[in-house]
Order: structure tokens, then sequence, then C-alpha cells
């Protein structure tokens, strides 16, 4: 009776337990990082909605400011979506026989509300009110992106709780004088106070906006 | 008062006969009877159909939904207040209801309104249920099927012609029309009735309650030798002796009286007298 192993057999076994242990590292390692990924968490995907609202056209080319429309981001924990009666305040004088705003008429024609789908989301355990970012300098760029550069509009930012708490850490940066807050695509110039004036200014830094119970309630 | 019929008071004094008119689903109930194995059986399916339950994997996001037309004084995601009034027996008690864009999340008391002074019972906190009641009447019902009010008008026009002639016999129009409510204090809807009854002499209006108070009624028909609503004001008393009475706990319009006896401790006329309250059942 032969040897039962040939001499390649050391070979093939050492391979096997090596492409093994990269694969169960791959896995483990793919299964941590892919909610980060973009990809799961839809950054710069279009979402299908029942008009498709250009913020392009109304914000960059019509100069509409965004509390236009959100109306109550700065006293509301949301932001709120426009009624359709403030559509039709332009929309019934222009673009009246408008295909693409067939289901806009309608819903004032037959009292029935728009459903929107929801682009940016928070998990419902999180606490998110629009006003207060408002009122303490935060841009509605810094979570939403530059709208005014949307056609149709997506998830400009990861949103995943890094993303928020990197902010919370050191808000100094990310802040903005409250005259700039609604601008879409706005950069610090030399004019612009520092990170501790405005840190100051909104009175921020006396509170540690860590704290577990500032987003989980 | 609507006249009170001459109707067997208790079940009774009801023949058989009577009893399965008025109770359809009285015989079936008791003919299945519910044994010790089949409850815990029905108790062990609803044990696990919890389990199931916590299986549904939440609600989709079912999306924005925008308003037509703005509602005035509403703010998406600001709460709101409005004053209305629970009535219980007749009985109205200011409360304040907060809710978010329609949707009523607390009751508490009104602290302007007279019957209530900031003071609410279990039955207004109840309340909040019975607006998420499935059950609870959204509109008028045709034959146990919705329909709309424009069309109980419709019926109820068509119905009129037929209500305002006499039937064969009778001088009376409206015989065969009755109207069914629960104890109105409301002087709109009371006015109304009213004037329903004089246009159609023959019609006949009957109140109703689950747990009613025409003894009390009545007793204060005797005493007062007229129809009488007592306001009762337990300060001036040194020993409250209620029969047969929750007046300090759950009768209807006992809230006043709750909040203002605790007051009168202390500042009764004899010192020998102990303040209290003696409650035969």
């Amino acid at each position: 009776m032969g040897a039962p192993f040939t001499s390649r057999a050391n070979i093939i076994m050492t391979t096997c337990l090596a492409v093994i242990a990269c694969v169960v590292i791959s896995v483990c390692l793919l299964w941590f990082a892919w909610p980060y990924s973009d990809y799961d968490r839809h950054v710069g995907w279009a979402v299908e909605q029942p008009v498709p609202f250009s913020h392009q056209h109304h914000v960059a080319g019509l100069g509409l400011d965004c509390r236009f429309c959100h109306s109550s981001v700065e006293r509301s924990a949301q932001a709120s979506l426009p009624p359709t009666f403030t559509c039709m305040t332009c929309h019934s004088q222009i673009w009246t026989n408008a295909a693409v705003l067939a289901a806009v008429r309608d819903s004032l024609l037959r009292n029935t509300p728009m459903t929107w789908q929801r682009v940016t989301n928070v998990p419902d355990y999180v606490y998110f009110n629009h006003s207060i970012h408002v009122a303490k300098g935060v841009g509605c760029e810094s979570c939403h992106g530059n709208v005014a550069a949307m056609p149709l509009t997506y998830k400009a930012k990861t949103l995943t709780m890094q993303f928020c708490v990197n902010c919370h850490r050191n808000p100094g940066p990310n802040l903005r004088p409250a005259e700039n807050i609604f601008d879409t695509d706005w950069h610090p110039g030399p004019d612009t106070p520092g990170a501790p004036a405005l840190m100051a200014r909104y009175h921020l830094g006396r509170r540690n906006l860590t704290e577990c119970s500032i987003c989980h309630r | 008062m609507p006249p009170v019929g001459q109707a067997p008071r208790t079940a009774i004094e009801m023949s058989d006969r009577a009893l399965v008119r008025h109770f359809p689903q009285l015989e079936s109930a008791l003919s299945h009877t519910l044994d010790r194995r089949r409850m815990l059986k029905l108790l062990g399916l609803a044990l696990a159909s919890g389990g199931v339950a916590g299986c549904d994997p939440g609600t989709p996001d079912r999306g924005f939904v925008s308003a037509v037309r703005a509602a005035e004084g509403v703010v998406p995601g600001l709460p709101n207040v409005y004053a209305t009034a629970h009535v219980r027996d007749g009985y109205a008690e200011g409360i304040l209801v907060t809710h978010q864009m329609g949707r009523p999340i607390k009751v508490e008391g009104n602290p302007g309104h007279p019957s209530s002074l900031g003071a609410t019972d279990v039955m207004a906190q109840a309340l909040i249920y019975d607006f998420y009641d499935p059950d609870r009447a959204t509109g008028p019902l045709h034959k146990g099927m919705p329909t709309s009010w424009p069309d109980l008008a419709a019926a109820m026009q068509k119905m009129r012609a037929t209500a305002m002639t006499p039937r064969a016999g009778s001088t009376h129009a409206g015989e065969g029309l009755r109207i069914l409510t629960g104890t109105v204090t409301s002087p709109t809807l009371g006015r109304t009735i009213e004037r329903i009854l004089a246009a159609f002499p023959g019609a006949v209006w009957h109140e109703w309650d689950a747990i009613g108070r025409e003894n009390v009624t009545r007793g204060l028909g005797l005493a007062y030798g007229a129809p009488a609503a007592v306001i009762v004001d337990p300060r001036q008393a040194d020993v409250l002796l209620a029969l047969d009475s929750d007046l300090l706990d759950s009768a209807p319009g006992h809230l006043i009286p709750t909040i203002v006896w605790p007051d009168s401790r202390g500042t009764h006329r004899f010192k020998n007298v102990i303040h209290r309250m003696q409650t035969i059942l």
C-alpha cells in the first residue's frame, strides 16, 4: 500500500485553509461595513415621486427660499411638505396644462392629499428636530446637500449615527451665520466669523451634545 | 321628560318570548357554554398569537401625506389644544384636548370651565381610547352600512311627507315616529326636538341611558314639586350623608363637590363635630 497523500497534499491543504480564512474574514468585514456603504444608505439615489419636482428649477432657477414650501422648519420638529395649495399658488397661473403637474391639479380638484416619498430618513428611535438645528446655525445644506443642484431630489449624506455624532462632538466647523442658513451652496469667506466665534454666538459648548438622550429619548 | 313606557322593569319579569325578542343573542350565548378546557385552549391561543405579532416587521414607511389646504393654526409637529366638553348622563364638564395635526393625544380639565376648574375624572381621561375606538361612530349608518349626511337628509325629506299624513283611524301627524336619545341637556338639541314634537304631535321621544338617573330626577321632582337639578355645595355641610350615591367619587357632575369638599375641613360650625361623609349603599 502506497502513501495515502501525494507530495502536493500539503500545498492544497494550506491553500484551502487560507482561502477559507480569507472568505470568513471578508464576509465579516463586509457584514460590518455594508451598513456604512453609500449603496446601503441609498446616498445619491433619486426617489420616484408623484410629480418629478425639481429643486434645481425652483431654487436655483426661480430663487425660491426653502421656507416658502418647508414653512414650519424654524418652528417645529418637522420641516413639513407644502400643501397642494402652495404649489397651486403659481401653477394655477403658469404651466396650467403641463402633463407632469396633473397629479397636483387632481389633488386640488378631488381634495385628496398628495403622498411624497421620503428621501432623507432617520430611524424611528432618533428624535430629530429641525427648528433647533436651524436656530443654532446649522444650514440645510449640511445634511441635505446642495438641493439647488438636484434636478430630482436625492439623499446627499449618509445620515448614519457617525455622521450625526461627528458634528455633535465638534459643531463649530459646520456652523454658519444666521443670514446664510438657507443658502444652498455656501462656503465660508474671509469675513466669516471663525468656529469659536460662531460657537459663542449660538451659545453652544455649554451642554454635552453627545449625551444619548439628546437624540434617543 | 318623555313618558316612560310600561315595559317590564327587570328581565325576570319577562316571559320567555319577550326575553328572546329583547335579547336575540341570549339563547345562543347560553347554549354555547365555555368549559374550563376550552377556555384554557383559547387562552393558550391568545398567548401564542401575541408571539406571532412580534414577528411583524413594523409599519412600512408610507411617505409624507401633505395637506391639500393647510389647516388654519396647525403647524406640523407642534401640538395644538382646543377646548370642548365631555358630556356624561347630561352633565358636561369642560376639557382641553391636546392634538397633533387633528389626532388627539391628551385630555385634561379646562381651568376656565365652571364644572371642571382644571380637573377631570377617569371617564374623561379614558376618552382618549374612545377617540381611537374602531367602533366609534364616524357618520350616519343605514341598515348597518355607512351613508352620507346628504343621503340621510334626502331620505328624511322623503319620509317627511309620509309622517305628516295621519295614519288611518288617527288624527295625529307623526305617529310611528320615534326619537331615541341619551339624556339631553343641550338647550339647542332640546329645543330642536321640542319643535319636531310640536310639528308631529304623534311622535314619541324616548330618553335612555345605560345607567339612568331617572330615580334621581323623580326624587328631585317629588322634593321640589317641579323638575329640578341640584347643584351641591358640600362646604355648607358638616356631615354628608350619601344614600346610594357616589357624590364625591363617580356620579355625573361630581368634580366640583369633590374639589370644594376638602376646603371646608376645620371650618365647621360645631367644633366637636368631625367633618365627615357617611355613605350607605
